[in-house]
C-alpha cells in the first residue's frame, strides 16, 4: 500500500494530515455525482489507496452502489454522524465488499438534518470536526482520501460536507441548468470562504454524461472549456464521461462500473479520471499553504 | 466485273452499357459535384437519399477514379449539401433539361425512377440525373410553436387576498405575444400581473365575449388563485430562424448564438476563491464584459459566406475578422478567417488562423496546416532559413 498522497508534498499540507477530502457537489440533480463519486472511490481502492466513501445523500444512492442495503444504515450512518455530537467517525464506518474502500452508509433520515441541527452551535464544521479527530485518534486507521456525494441541495449537509472538504470536484452535464447550478454552488462556496473560513479548493470541473452526437452538447461544452479556461485557468478536466447505459446497469445490480465491466467504455473513462485527479492533487497539495483551520471555526 | 460496295459501320454500345451522368449541386456554389458512370447499374437498388450519400462523400466507390482536382473543386458544393441534408430544412429537386425545375422528389424513391433516359442520334443511350438540393422555403412550425403562436403564455399563483379576482378577459384573448421577425435572442421576460377587474369592468359595461381560453383561464378564480399573464422570453426553432433569415443558418452556429450570451452571463467565480482567492469574485465584478449580440454574429457570418461564395474575398475577410473580434473563442471563425486569407494568398497569416483554429480544437484547421506545411510553408521562425537548406 502506498503512503497518503500528501506525503511527497509535506505533511501539515492539509488539515487531515495526508487525507484528502474531496466533495462532489452540484446543486442540480442527475448530473452523475453520486456515480463519479463511488467509481472514482473504487478507482482509488484499486490503486491501493485506502479510501472512505461518505454518503450524504439521503436518497442514498451511493449506499445501495455498493450493495449496502438500509437496514445496515440503521445505527451507522451519516445521520448519527452529523446529529450526535459525541458519536464518532469510526463507529459510522462499514466495509464494502470492495478491498480498501469503506463506506459512511446514508438513510433517508438524514434529510431531517437541517432541523436537528437548527439549533446547534457550529453545526456548519460539525463533519469536519469529526474527520479531525479521526485522524487525530491513535487507535484509527487512517485513509488516504475521504470521498463525500453530497445531495443536490444546497442545505447544511452540503454546508458541511464543503466546510469539511479540502477540495471539491464538481460534476456537470452539458445543459444549460447544470451550469446555472454550477453557478450558484459558487455563491455558497465563496460565502462560506468568507463566513466560516472554509479551504475548499476546486480541484476540476468533470464533464458527464456527454453526447458528443448531440449539436447542443459539443456547443455547451465548448461555451464552458473556452469560458472557464479563459477567466479562471485549466479547471476542467480532459476526461469526459460519455453517457452510457452500463453505468445503469451497474447501479441496478449493486456494484460500481468500475468492476462490474472493466472493459467497458465508461469504466476505462473513470480510470483515466481517476489518473487525471490523482495527477491534479498531486499538484495541487504543493501549493495548498493557507492555514489548515481558519480562526473563529469552532 | 467486280463491284465495290461501301459498308458504314456504325458502333452500338454493348447491351446494359450506358453513359450515366449524375449531378448534384445547391444553390450559390457554382460548380456541383458530378459523377460518371458507364452502366445503369450504378444506380442499383439506392434510394435518392443514398445516392446523394454517395455522390458528395469523396470516399465513396463513386469516387474512385475522380482527379484529386475536381474532388476539391466540388468540395464546397459537397459541404453544402451535407450541412443542408442533417437538417429538416432541404427539399431535393429533380431538374429537367436547361435546369427547368420538374419536381420535389423524395430521399426514399428509388434513384432508377429519377433517372432520365436519352437516347444519342446513334442510338446510344444516356442517363442523366440532375438534382438540386435546397433549404426548405416554407417551413411549417412544428406543434409547440403553433401553440405557443396560439396562446398567452399564463402562470397561475396564489392569491395575497381573498379579494383578489381574475381580471376581465377582453385583455387575455386579445393580447398575443408579438413574435418578432428577425430576433435570434430572447429580450428578457417582462410580466404583469392583472389584479384589478374594477376599471376594466367600468370601462365596458357589458363584459367581452369570452373565449374557450379566457374561460379556462377564469376558472381558477373561484379557488383564490390569480392569473399572471407572463411574457416569456419567446423561443424560436432553429429551422424557424432560418426561415426567417431566408437562408440556412449552421446549427452549431445558431446554438452557439443562442447561448454564448446566457453562458457569459454565469458568475463562477466563487467556486474558484480557494485556489485565486477572495479577490477573484471583485474582479469579475469589475470586469466589463462587452456580450457580442448574437444576431449581429449571425448577420456578419451569413454576409461573410455570402462574399466568400461568390469570391469577394476580401470583403469576407473584414466579415470574418470582426467575428473574430466579436467571439474569439470560437474555432470555425477561425478556420474560416484562415481559409479567407489563403484565398487572397496570405499564407502567414492563414497560418496563424489555422493554428489557433487547431488549438480551439477544429479538426479541419490543423488538416489545412499540416497541408500548408507538407507544401513547405513555414512560419516565420527565426530557423525558417533551414528549410531551404533541408
Amino acid at each position: 500500500m502506498e503512503n497518503g498522497l500528501l506525503a511527497g508534498a509535506g505533511n501539515g499540507s492539509s488539515p487531515y494530515g495526508n487525507t484528502s477530502v474531496i466533495a462532489f457537489v452540484n446543486e442540480k440533480g442527475g448530473v452523475a455525482k453520486t456515480t463519479s463519486c463511488v467509481n472514482l472511490a473504487a478507482a482509488f481502492a484499486e490503486r491501493n489507496y485506502r479510501v472512505l466513501c461518505m454518503d450524504l445523500d439521503p436518497q442514498a444512492n451511493a449506499t445501495t452502489a455498493f450493495g449496502i442495503s438500509a437496514e445496515h444504515a440503521i445505527e451507522r450512518e451519516a445521520h448519527c454522524l452529523l446529529t450526535m455530537p459525541r458519536f464518532p467517525l469510526e463507529r459510522a464506518i462499514v466495509p464494502t465488499q470492495i478491498p480498501n474502500l469503506d463506506l459512511v452508509p446514508s438513510s433517508a433520515r438524514l434529510a431531517d438534518c437541517d432541523k436537528a441541527l437548527v439549533m446547534e452551535v457550529g453545526r456548519e464544521s460539525r463533519l469536519r470536526n469529526k474527520i479531525r479527530e479521526f485522524n487525530r485518534s491513535v487507535l484509527t486507521d487512517k485513509y488516504d482520501f475521504i470521498l463525500m456525494d453530497c445531495p443536490p441541495t444546497l442545505d447544511m449537509l452540503t454546508v458541511n460536507a464543503l466546510a469539511a472538504a479540502t477540495h471539491m470536484i464538481v460534476p456537470v452535464t452539458t445543459k444549460f441548468y447544470a451550469l446555472k447550478g454550477m453557478a450558484l454552488l459558487g455563491d455558497m462556496v465563496a460565502t462560506l470562504h468568507e463566513q466560516i473560513g472554509a479551504t475548499v479548493r476546486m480541484l476540476g470541473i468533470a464533464i458527464t454524461m456527454f453526447d458528443k452526437q448531440t449539436a447542443l452538447d459539443v456547443t455547451v461544452y465548448r461555451l464552458l472549456k473556452e469560458k472557464v479556461e479563459r477567466d479562471f485557468g485549466n479547471f476542467i478536466f480532459s476526461t469526459v464521461i460519455t453517457k452510457s447505459v452500463v453505468v445503469s446497469e451497474a447501479e441496478a445490480g449493486g456494484i460500481p462500473v468500475l468492476l462490474r465491466d472493466p472493459e467497458s467504455k465508461a469504466a476505462r473513462a473513470y480510470q483515466v479520471l481517476a489518473d487525471e485527479v490523482l495527477d491534479r492533487l498531486r499538484r495541487d497539495v504543493g501549493r495548498m499553504l493557507a492555514p489548515p483551520l481558519a480562526a473563529g471555526v469552532s | 466485273m467486280i463491284s465495290k460496295t461501301t459498308t458504314s459501320t456504325v458502333r452500338h454500345a454493348p447491351e446494359g452499357v450506358c453513359s450515366v451522368l449524375i449531378s448534384i449541386n445547391t444553390p450559390g456554389i457554382e460548380s456541383p459535384v458530378c459523377r460518371v458512370g458507364n452502366s445503369k447499374a450504378l444506380l442499383g437498388e439506392l434510394t435518392v437519399g443514398q445516392l446523394i450519400d454517395k455522390v458528395i462523400n469523396p470516399n465513396s466507390l463513386l469516387s474512385v477514379g475522380v482527379p484529386m482536382a475536381q474532388l476539391e473543386a466540388e468540395s464546397p458544393a459537397a459541404v453544402a449539401i451535407s450541412e443542408l441534408l442533417s437538417t429538416d430544412v432541404y427539399e431535393v429537386f429533380l431538374l429537367g433539361e436547361g435546369e427547368a425545375e420538374v419536381r420535389v422528389v423524395s430521399m426514399e424513391e428509388p434513384a432508377s425512377s429519377i433517372a432520365q433516359p436519352q437516347s444519342g442520334e446513334r442510338g446510344n443511350t444516356f442517363i442523366n440525373v440532375n438534382l438540386e438540393v435546397r433549404s426548405a422555403k416554407e417551413v411549417s412550425p412544428d406543434g409547440q410553436e403553433k401553440r405557443e403562436l396560439a396562446l398567452p403564455s399564463v402562470v397561475e399563483v396564489e392569491a395575497p387576498s381573498e379579494t383578489a379576482q381574475v381580471a376581465a378577459t377582453s385583455e387575455f384573448s386579445s393580447e398575443l405575444p408579438e413574435m418578432p421577425a428577425k430576433v435570434l435572442l430572447a429580450p428578457e421576460p417582462t410580466m404583469h400581473v392583472l389584479r384589478d377587474p374594477a376599471p376594466v369592468a367600468e370601462a365596458s359595461q357589458e363584459p367581452a365575449p369570452k373565449t374557450d381560453v379566457a374561460k379556462k383561464r377564469s376558472a381558477p378564480a373561484s379557488s383564490g388563485l390569480v392569473a399572471i399573464e407572463a411574457k416569456l422570453p419567446p423561443r424560436i426553432s432553429h429551422a424557424r430562424a432560418s426561415k426567417e433569415r431566408g437562408e440556412y443558418i449552421r446549427k452549431s452556429d445558431w446554438l452557439r448564438a443562442q447561448f454564448l450570451p446566457e453562458v457569459e452571463a454565469l458568475d463562477f467565480s466563487g467556486l474558484f476563491v480557494g485556489n485565486l482567492g477572495l479577490g477573484i469574485r471583485e474582479e469579475r465584478g469589475r470586469r466589463n464584459v462587452v456580450l457580442a449580440d448574437p444576431a449581429r454574429i449571425t448577420d456578419v457570418l451569413l454576409r461573410g459566406n455570402g462574399y466568400r461564395r461568390s469570391a469577394d474575398h476580401a470583403k469576407a475577410l473584414i466579415c470574418y475578422q470582426e467575428l473574430v473580434d466579436m467571439d474569439s473563442g470560437n474555432a470555425d471563425f477561425r478556420f474560416l478567417l484562415g481559409k479567407t486569407l489563403l484565398e487572397l494568398g496570405q499564407v502567414e497569416e492563414a497560418m496563424q488562423a489555422f493554428t489557433r483554429g487547431k488549438e480551439l480544437g477544429h479538426e479541419g484547421a490543423g488538416k489545412e496546416l499540416e497541408n500548408l506545411r507538407q507544401a513547405g510553408h513555414r512560419s516565420r521562425s527565426p530557423l525558417g532559413f533551414l528549410r531551404f537548406w533541408k
